[in-house]
């Protein structure tokens, strides 16, 4: 059969193939959907022949066009939705977190290690602590733990809770997206910017401890500081899991390796990124009400708990990967 | 001439797909998708300064507090989500991508799934490092990111891929590769007599010839005898005869 022939026979449908795809792609239940796979399979069976029988640049470039277009309304990559969230939070997140438990611990100890130590070092010697923060940063921790009990600081105006709500979202997630993204450069974004978090906050620490009322500090931390450290710890985790295919591939190709890390620290970084904005929500709403401190240190060790019941049994086991 | 000494030149990719056939992507090069940067850049910008103006009006209507709380979390999604959001789009490219004519797929030439657009965009983190900071006047500087990463990674692989790319499993492909070279088989040039090749020529030569002859409108005649040229071997004439010889096997070929 000659290209001519063989293009005046089909041509018809290839038509009608491009005016389904067109409708498939505004709104994927338009009608003759149903018909779309054996469309699709026809044009396999015609790019085939084409490519067999030589018939050349154009035409094979045309039905290869097609042929993809066909395939982006015809392949369903659906992973959002309800549904997908739902198995996120109740199965898959845990799960992810309890299969790389060993990162977990290490990025843990990467943060809460200098946190400590930098607390420690600014009990012992105060001057330790302007090492890391400045004037301006002192002046905002006098303002809220100061000697004087004021934990509705900047809340008095109508609306103040929102709008720091709205600012730790921003500050705090975008630096757990940041942690999980730079890990890809052999870990090293990933470790510095947790061992950085660690010294900066045990500064603040320790000023407050130094300069400050740590009563006040600590009923502010108690209910939020459980999830927001650990969404912390478990985006530069998600990084670490990335760079750790950079440096130790095993068996795969650093490119492979890579892939397959990156599917697997997905889970890590959306539930990494939602338990830091549910820990903004209860830092914007709560933790700086008016609940008395008591309520407040029962409420943030209640929370402890639970997270950490959660991390170690939702999702139960997992089935074994081939 | 041993086929495995045949390499093509070429960033085409062919995919095998599981209905048993192979398709052609065209991966884009760091050049275009730079531009496609930029211009997605811009749109940011102005996008960054309508956000202003919201904001200013927010805080007119709703006071300063939810106003800032708000203009917080459009900021946050709109800079996370910018690119996101157009990419899992169903033309799969952000403003800028669209304009140079990409878009991104999966490696396998399908869609690519949200969370691979999620990953490949905040592996753009690292992608642009490192910044080079230009020092403004009064004493601060503006931190601008270079893409060096991404660039030297870019070049590094055979699908032009940043590190966003390979992790995420996604390629920036051209949306319509033909477009740019024809849409029409050119009649053949005056004076073409359809003829078989002297010799049986393999699957990979008849295919060349066919391809010549149709891409031949697109050069000037010197380039179409410099190409001719390198056929002597089979056309047996100088290379100004050897278009039209070529052209005529072409004819042949593509006609029984």
């Amino acid at each position: 059969m000659t290209q001519q022939a063989f293009e005046t026979q089909n041509r018809e449908r290839w038509v009608m193939i491009d005016q389904l795809t067109d409708r498939l792609r505004k709104k994927r239940t338009a009608a003759g959907a149903a018909e779309m796979p054996s469309l699709y399979r026809q044009l396999c069976a015609d790019i085939a022949l084409a490519q067999h029988r030589m018939y050349g640049a154009r035409l094979c470039g045309e039905l290869n066009e097609r042929l993809i277009r066909c395939r982006q309304v015809l392949a369903n990559p659906d992973d959002g939705g309800g549904r997908g969230f739902t198995r996120l939070v109740l199965r898959d997140f845990p799960r992810a977190v309890r299969r790389e438990w060993r990162l977990f611990w290490l990025a843990s100890l990467l943060f809460y290690g200098p946190f400590l130590l930098m607390i420690l070092a600014s009990y012992l010697e105060p001057r330790w602590i302007f090492s890391v923060i400045g004037p301006e940063e002192m002046r905002m921790l006098d303002g809220m733990y100061g000697e004087h009990d004021a934990t509705d600081f900047m809340r008095d105006e109508f609306g103040s809770d929102f709008g720091m709500f709205g600012h730790y979202v921003m500050n705090n997630t975008s630096i757990g997206l940041r942690m999980a993204g730079a890990g890809l450069l052999a870990m090293v974004g990933s470790l510095v910017a947790i061992g950085y978090q660690g010294v900066v906050l045990g500064a603040m620490f320790g000023y407050v401890h130094y300069a400050g009322n740590p009563a006040a500090l600590y009923t502010f931390a108690a209910s939020h500081g459980p999830f927001e450290l650990t969404g912390l710890i478990i985006c530069g985790m998600a990084g670490m899991k990335l760079g750790q295919a950079v440096l130790k591939p095993g068996q795969l190709s650093r490119g492979a390796a890579l892939a397959e890390a990156g599917r697997r620290s997905l889970p890590l970084i959306y539930g990494g990124a939602l338990l830091i904005i549910f820990a903004a929500f209860i830092e914007g709403f709560w933790s700086a009400g008016p609940a008395s401190p008591s309520t407040k240190i029962a409420v943030g060790v209640a929370i402890a708990i639970l997270l950490a019941l959660y991390l170690c049994l939702c999702g139960g086991k997992e089935e074994r990967e081939a | 001439m041993s086929q495995s000494a045949i390499q093509p030149l070429d960033t085409m990719q062919r995919i095998e797909l599981a209905e048993g056939v192979e398709v052609e992507l065209h991966p884009a090069g760091p050049m275009v998708r730079a531009v496609a940067y930029m211009i997605d850049v811009l749109w940011m910008i102005l996008i960054g300064i309508a956000l202003g103006l919201l904001y200013q009006l927010m805080v007119s209507i709703v006071g300063v507090r939810i106003g800032s709380g708000a203009m917080s979390l459009i900021g946050f999604a709109f800079y996370w989500g910018y690119q996101v959001f157009f990419e899992a789009g169903h033309r799969a490219a952000t403003p800028g991508k669209r304009s140079m004519g990409l878009r991104v797929v999966a490696e396998t030439g399908g869609p690519a799934s949200l969370g691979s657009i999620m990953l490949r965009n905040l592996a753009r983190v690292a992608d642009i490092l490192p910044y080079v900071f230009i020092p403004l006047g009064s004493g601060g500087s503006l931190p601008l990111p270079t893409y060096f990463t991404g660039l030297l990674v870019c070049l590094f692989t055979r699908r032009f891929q940043r590190l966003g790319d390979i992790v995420a499993r996604t390629l920036v492909v051209y949306a319509n590769p033909m477009a740019q070279t024809l849409k029409k088989t050119p009649p053949p040039l005056p004076g073409t007599v359809p003829h078989p090749p002297p010799v049986t020529l393999t699957r990979e030569e008849r295919s060349a010839v066919v391809r010549f002859q149709e891409r031949s409108a697109l050069w000037n005649p010197a380039r179409r005898e410099e190409l001719a040229g390198h056929a002597a071997g089979l056309t047996k004439t100088h290379p100004a005869e050897s278009v039209s010889q070529l052209s005529g096997m072409a004819v042949w070929l593509r006609e029984s």
